[in-house]
């Protein structure tokens, strides 16, 4: 390798390189920025709390935590409109549902239940979408011993997301051009859709073959997560409320 | 250099300077049918050299660069090889593939199929990361390549946002972030434009100035003349001839349509003789399409300057301009795909509003697969054509298309899928 | 000829039943579109709680094209496992889902892979039965009004909607209901592999797609 190269051994890699580093570089929104591996036990402990009996207070107490959690990571407005969301929700519950009625109440009491028992797994995993791109999500499942035969399938799934957006509105453009009968446009948007899937199936295993993904060692953790001081105290306070809602069972 | 695994190979048995790194001997492909694709072919390419592989397509010149890279037989069971391939000391029908992979860089045609992860950063990383190389020479090796191939604008981009021409330059870029010994590259200008074309050409530059060995399948000769040592010739399966780059810059126009081949100079494309179009007039054409003040607006913002414009019946109007211009949307905005539009649109000196567009015209899409509906190529024609139905047989007849027309349309050829959509669009408004 | 040493595909890269780069790669494609036709029903669950709980019924008619594409090009064991895991993975992490969904999803997904097993991954009836079996997987999504239901009721009856209300929620979560969600999708299922069948005949195969 060349002179830069040479230089760029271990500690002094950071003042010899003048361009900022290019993988796993987390852009620090807020104070604090999470692992995560973190979010996702916040996640798990939100689940664990989400169907526990609790107090009116309790409930809202939990919601401020995380939204001043999604807000000291720097997610401000992810936090503010958890929060209005949140008011809307128990307004709609308490006070639109029970004393307007309608069918608006009949129809939507329970989804709006639902959501208000799973609201901070809601919070948590925007918080996750928000903080970490799909590769550093993978990371951190990698990390958590999840297999490479689901982590690459996953990885493809959701690269594959923004592809299928993209043929859809091809194919419906092209649809909205002939005058293509109603009872065969489910078929003539699902062939062409799926022909594409197919070749990309085709094409990407050719070129990821090609890259060696089936290389057998242990892929490299090139975003370098570690888990710092300040996961340890976020864990152990989602542990904490988990135990305290588990305790006071609903009284407060 | 600190690496894991898989790259232990690289220092076992580095081949002399004049010893061929790729050479292939009596290769022959055939399919479980029977049919030959290779016949005989032999190959030899040594370090450092550029070597052009052409012919017209279906010939073979792709089936080489797979018996290179390892896809034959890897990704085509049915294809039988026979002779010998021998790779940097590999045999790629008899090695893993993630052991070729360090060896040998390959790059396909379409960029929107081959890149992994969604940022772009990652995706430099993919190969490296994949065999296991420590997170540091990663990095570096990520760094000399962004700076040999001066393609700093590839960091940090979330890769759906990119350009066709950029998500081409960045598989480029992630394959030598491997350091392959052999670049491989099978067609890899079919969906560029002009500007990407010039950038891949930079790019190989650069990699060829580092002494590496490149392979490439092509029709268009222009883009690649000056940096190849030899072309190959290949017809039938076979190796025909071999021109040096001098011999296949002077081939006459007819030699060439002889073999197959495409213009040399890019120049050469931009001969065609034509008027300029007729910009709008004082009056509004009576047979024929007129605009006046015709755009297309996003996000309030006009996406191209208003356009007048008179286009007689009968004539064919060509549309040019640079990458992003405007090209693509300005014909969508005409045929009623784009909601917002302002001006007027007038056929026969009648206005047309957008709806009624969607009616009038037709289009024929880049990516025609996007628009094959039907279980044959008959039945495709008979959905476009309506109360036209019997004219299916004429039409079909007039684009070569009659022996296929109980064929798929998705099993159709590149070439023969264009032809269909064409022909579903001379259906529509009244035909021809 | 001496160079007519033919090099076939060796069994390294295609045969065997080891999933593959490239198994792995058209199970993550068919995953993604499963998942949503899959998410696009389950917004239509929000509606109504009627429309929930049969919403694994209505995924099952329709997402039988991914699923039965998958097994025509993934034959061997694990391509179910991981599409399940992968659906159940996506809705955990955004946070959509309790973890009933996961335990489901793992259920669903082994007896899929069990049936396949006995039926040696290519045969249709065993595909089909197998993907009847998958759509419980789903059914993961209304349980809460079960498994839950006390809760449920205490948070709606808190939340100060009339008795009427109530009584025609209890009626809902019965056990007949429940049986009926799960026949209803492996019915569905059914269905929804006659569905595909009827567009592999049509056009994949004939493209030469499988």
């Amino acid at each position: 390798m060349r002179s830069k190269g040479a230089s760029a051994s271990a500690a002094g890699a950071a003042e010899a390189e003048p361009r900022e580093r290019v993988l796993g570089n987390v852009h620090k929104r807020g104070p604090i920025s999470l692992d995560p591996r973190t979010v996702m036990g916040v996640l798990f402990a939100a689940s664990l709390v989400a169907f526990m009996p609790k107090g009116l207070y309790v409930e809202l107490a939990l919601v401020l935590a995380v939204a001043l959690l999604q807000a000291l990571c720097g997610h401000w407005r992810m936090a503010l409109a958890f929060g209005g969301f949140y008011m809307a929700l128990w307004a709609a519950l308490n006070v639109l549902f029970p004393h307007v009625g309608g069918v608006a109440a009949t129809m939507f009491t329970i989804g709006f239940t639902f959501s208000r028992k799973i609201f901070l797994c809601l919070m948590a995993g925007a918080l996750l979408v928000g903080e970490c791109s799909v590769h550093r999500l993978t990371a951190a499942l990698q990390r958590l011993r999840v297999p490479q035969v689901v982590l690459v399938p996953l990885t493809v799934t959701m690269r594959y997301f923004p592809t299928f957006k993209d043929e859809a509105s091809h194919i419906r453009d092209a649809m909205r051009l002939r005058d293509i009968p109603l009872s065969e446009r489910v078929e003539c948007f699902i062939v062409p859709l799926i022909m594409s899937a197919t070749n990309t199936a085709d094409e990407l295993s050719r070129a990821a073959t090609c890259r060696g993904i089936e290389n057998p060692a242990l892929s490299t953790d090139t975003e370098r997560l570690r888990i710092q001081a300040v996961d340890w105290a976020v864990l152990a306070l989602a542990a904490l409320a988990v135990v305290a809602v588990a305790l006071t069972g609903g009284a407060l | 250099m600190k690496v894991a695994g898989g790259a232990l190979a690289k220092e076992m048995h580095e081949p002399a300077a004049d010893e061929p790194l790729v050479e292939l001997r009596g290769v022959t492909c055939r399919t479980l049918d029977g049919d030959v694709i290779l016949d005989e072919v032999d190959l030899a390419v040594r370090r450092g050299e550029c070597v052009l592989l052409c012919g017209r397509s279906g010939m073979g010149k792709t089936t080489v660069t797979k018996c290179i890279n390892g896809l034959v037989p890897a990704f085509e069971p049915s294809i039988e090889r026979g002779g010998s391939v021998s790779v940097c000391d590999f045999d790629p029908a008899d090695c893993e593939m993630y052991e070729l992979a360090r060896r040998v860089g390959s790059v396909f045609q379409n960029p929107k199929s081959q890149f992994f992860n969604l940022t772009s950063s990652d995706e430099l990383a993919f190969g490296l990361e994949a065999a296991g190389v420590d997170a540091d020479t990663i990095e570096q090796r990520i760094c000399e390549t962004v700076d040999a191939l001066r393609a700093e604008h590839l960091l940090g981009r979330n890769v759906t946002k990119m350009s066709g021409g950029e998500k081409q330059s960045l598989v480029f870029a992630s394959v030598d972030v491997m350091d392959p010994d052999v670049y491989v590259l099978d067609e890899p200008t079919a969906n560029l434009d002009a500007e990407a074309i010039r950038i891949l050409h930079d790019q190989i530059a650069a990699i060829l100035a580092r002494g590496k060995t490149v392979i490439v399948a092509e029709h268009r000769l222009y883009f690649m003349a000056d940096l190849i040592g030899r072309a190959i010739y290949i017809d039938a399966g076979r190796v025909m001839r071999e021109f040096s780059p001098s011999e296949l810059v002077s081939l006459t126009d007819d030699e060439r349509e002889n073999l197959g081949l495409r213009a040399t100079d890019p120049t050469d494309a931009m001969n065609a003789d034509c008027p300029p179009a007729r910009t709008g007039g004082a009056s509004i054409l009576s047979r024929g399409l007129s605009l006046r003040g015709f755009t297309c607006l996003r996000n309030k913002q006009q996406v191209f300057e208003r356009i007048d414009l008179d286009v007689p019946r009968g004539s064919v109007m060509g549309i040019m301009g640079a990458n992003g211009v405007g090209k693509t949307t300005f014909l969508r905005a005409l045929s009623g795909l784009e909601r917002t539009t302002d001006g007027s649109v007038l056929l026969d000196g009648a206005p047309l509003a957008r709806k009624a567009r969607r009616r009038a015209g037709s289009l024929v899409m880049q990516d025609v697969n996007h628009q094959l509906f039907s279980d044959s190529v008959r039945n495709e024609c008979e959905l476009s054509a309506g109360s036209e139905a019997g004219r299916v047989d004429e039409v079909l007849d007039a684009l070569d298309l009659s022996r296929l027309e109980d064929r798929h349309p998705m099993a159709l050829s590149g070439g023969q899928k264009q032809r269909l959509a064409v022909a579903c669009a001379l259906f529509w408004g009244g035909g021809p | 000829m001496a160079t007519q040493v033919a090099v076939k595909a060796s069994p390294r890269s295609s045969e065997g039943k080891v999933l593959k780069g490239r198994d792995l790669i058209n199970i993550g494609i068919f995953t993604a579109i499963y998942f949503i036709i899959q998410f696009v029903f389950m917004l239509c669950g929000g509606i109504h709680p009627a429309l929930w709980v049969f919403m694994p019924a209505l995924d099952a008619l329709f997402a039988g094209i991914p699923f039965m594409l998958m097994c025509a090009k993934v034959q061997k064991p694990g391509a179910i496992v991981i599409m399940g895991l992968i659906v159940a993975l996506i809705y955990y992490v955004t946070g959509m889902f309790t973890p009933l969904i996961l335990v489901m999803m793992a259920g669903a997904c082994i007896m899929a892979e069990v049936i396949r097993a006995v039926f040696r991954y290519t045969s249709f009836v065993g595909n089909a039965v197998a993907y009847a079996v998958f759509g419980f997987g789903m059914c993961g999504s209304p349980l809460p009004l079960w498994v839950f239901h006390d809760s449920f009721v205490a948070q709606i009856a808190e939340q100060g909607m009339g008795a009427g209300y109530l009584a025609s929620l209890n009626s809902l979560a019965t056990t007949p209901t429940l049986i009926a969600m799960f026949a209803a999708t492996f019915v569905a299922g059914l269905a929804g592999v006659y569905i595909a069948r009827g567009l592999f005949k049509k056009h994949f195969v004939k493209a030469g797609l499988v």
